[in-house]
């Protein structure tokens, strides 16, 4: 009951730095902003712009999620063990292997909370514009007042109050992109040719359960290399190897007959191509669950994996 | 008397990236800190004095010898419960409030919720940051920091206190009050070991000390042994109205012991007149401060 909650108030605190620090509040408005404009920025897609927007929105939220989780767990990690705060609470009573784990578990429902926003603000976008030239008022009006009033609101309450702005900018816009995502719900589109049945092109949230379960690979890479290496070289690192990942069977696809090193660097990959299926969604309507529980199977035991190996390299750790 | 810390041979090399030896901080140093003591460890920058208490506290390995924190290894989890710790500088989280940092800590020991509410109040208000409880500590000056950096070291009524520069960027009445509480708290029979620059500060509190430097132990001793001029005698008494009674006083020392006295007028401490000043100055009613207002000297949780 303790160890839980010395958990509890670890992986919290975690989760509210990750979200205070301004770089995260920069790049989760850069991607939700980027996400509910693009019905605006396209034009000539010949039919294609629901699929456009979805593609070109859970790109962004992936690339801005990747950036986000190594650099918030490197942030989280190194700088502490950097700054002196993982010090003083490792001089408490507190496992070492608590604290990596709280510590990289408090980085996971951050990035959590900015995958819920975008996947709402990326269902609202393709709503939007999925009729092509027209617009879906009903649901881009919502996700661009949402967008605009977070970071209005949370200004005026930070002058009132002096806390944070940050991480009241980014819980707001969380609070309004999902109540946008309700209200545009509860009104029937304008438009008579939408493509999509009960206004909303649901299946992409399966595709953004996948990629969530990726972010979280992200997250446990990060936080095993923030043990030893500052917040640059984690971001530098993490982004090489799931760009391997995502290139494996390019790369090494053809040698994986005849070498056991290809096949050995395959193994150890991340295989990001099993979590990026939107092509899959052009083919089937769909997203089966058997498939869902396979990869995250597969996310659990590869972080698991790295985890273990962050763990090791943390239990021998000097902190000077 | 029982052992509150005991090193043996103690040794600590700081390696680089390829395990190269780069930096031997420590070296084979032994000394034991009895229960309910306080013990300071002096030494110039770069000494050791840190990487010695890294090591009491379990964020450091030695490189060789034995060490021993209330009977059992310092990286222990049960020990770590009976320890408080303030580092050389105030480590804390920049947008939590005074309140919210202290119910962070307080979380990490096993306190019951009320009585952790407890102490974090009455810590606060010996801290006298009760008024800006709710200024995220990122806004702070350092001494308030520090004020919030010790009060977090005592959330747990610790028996060994490990204060690492306790009186540093405190203005003379926090510092006064830190050397109460340091005294306070040894009279409760809790170990403190300090290491400080400001010598008058460890005279003024420690009854043991180790002097280390380039990682070795030069002196080692109680205030007493190490700094009583035993060859030399100091008589107090009350300047007598007729100067012939000083002269008589005087020729009679030097007949009894052969050598010319010196005859002074002793000195009141800056530190207590200082501390006079500003308490005079504190008790007029247009005195305004926005800093740390210290309200009780010791918490009262601290005193049963």
């Amino acid at each position: 009951m303790r160890a839980a909650v010395q958990f509890a108030a670890i992986a919290r605190l975690a989760c509210l730095e990750a979200v205070r620090r301004p770089v995260f509040l920069l790049v989760a408005l850069t991607v939700y902003a980027g996400i509910v404009l693009m019905p605006f920025l396209l034009h000539y897609t010949l039919g294609e712009s629901a699929r456009i927007i979805r593609d070109s929105a859970l790109a962004l939220y992936f690339v801005g999620g990747l950036l986000l989780a190594a650099t918030a767990a490197g942030e989280a990690l190194a700088r502490e063990l950097r700054r002196g705060t993982a010090a003083t609470v490792l001089a408490k009573p507190v496992p070492r292997a608590m604290f990596f784990l709280a510590k990289t578990a408090g980085i996971a429902a951050a990035l959590l909370l900015f995958s819920l926003a975008a996947l709402a603000a990326t269902l609202l976008a393709v709503r939007a514009g999925a009729s092509e030239p027209q617009r879906d008022w009903t649901a881009a009006l919502p996700a661009l007042l949402a967008v605009i009033l977070a970071p209005a609101l949370a200004g005026a309450w930070n002058h009132r109050t002096h806390r944070p702005f940050a991480s009241a900018a980014f819980l707001l816009l969380l609070l309004f992109l999902l109540l946008a995502l309700g209200v545009s719900a509860a009104l029937a589109t304008p438009l008579d040719h939408f493509v999509f049945p009960a206004n909303f092109d649901w299946p992409i949230l399966r595709v953004g359960l996948l990629l969530i379960l990726c972010l979280g690979m992200v997250v446990a890479l990060a936080a095993a290399l923030a043990t030893r290496l500052q917040v640059a070289p984690v971001l530098l690192v993490c982004a090489g190897v799931f760009l391997c990942g995502l290139m494996g069977d390019c790369l090494l696809g053809p040698r994986l007959a005849d070498s056991w090193a290809a096949r050995a660097t395959y193994a150890v990959l991340p295989n990001v191509q099993a979590f990026w299926l939107l092509d899959a969604l052009d083919l089937a309507p769909t997203i089966p669950v058997d498939y869902l529980l396979l990869a995250a199977a597969y996310a659990a035991a590869w972080s698991a994996a790295v985890l273990c190996l962050g763990l090791v390299s943390f239990q021998r750790l000097e902190i000077s | 008397m029982p052992t509150a810390i005991q090193a043996e041979t103690l040794s600590k090399t700081f390696r680089d990236f390829w395990r190269r030896p780069c930096v031997e901080a420590v070296r084979s140093i032994s000394f034991e800190v009895p229960a309910g003591q306080i013990f300071g460890l002096l030494g110039p920058n770069g000494s050791g004095k840190s990487t010695t208490l890294k090591m009491i506290l379990g964020l450091l390995f030695p490189s060789a010898g034995t060490l021993a924190v209330l009977g059992s290894s310092p990286r222990a989890t049960a020990v770590k419960r009976r320890i408080g710790y303030l580092p050389e500088e105030s480590y804390l989280y920049p947008h939590l409030t005074p309140q919210e940092t202290l119910a962070f800590y307080a979380k990490l020991f096993p306190l019951a919720a009320a009585d952790a509410r407890r102490r974090i109040g009455e810590l606060l208000d010996m801290a006298g940051l009760a008024h800006a409880r709710h200024r995220p500590v990122g806004e702070f000056s350092k001494g308030m920091a520090r004020r919030i950096g010790l009060a977090q070291a005592l959330l747990n009524d610790p028996d060994l206190v490990v204060l690492d520069e306790p009186t540093a960027g405190l203005d003379p009445q926090g510092a006064r009050q830190v050397k109460d509480l340091i005294l306070a708290l040894a009279a409760r029979g809790k170990t403190v070991l300090l290491t400080s620059h400001l010598l008058a500060d460890v005279e003024d509190v420690c009854q043991q000390i180790a002097i280390l430097f380039n990682g070795r132990i030069l002196a080692r001793g109680t205030l007493d042994g190490l700094l009583a001029q035993k060859d030399k005698t100091t008589l107090t008494f009350p300047t007598p109205s007729d100067p012939a009674a000083l002269k008589r006083i005087l020729e009679a020392t030097r007949a009894a012991v052969g050598a010319d006295p010196t005859l002074d007028h002793p000195r009141q401490g800056l530190e207590p007149y200082f501390l006079q000043v500003i308490q005079d100055a504190a008790r007029q009613p247009d005195a305004t401060d926005s800093g740390a207002r210290p309200a009780a000297p010791l918490a009262p949780f601290l005193r049963q």
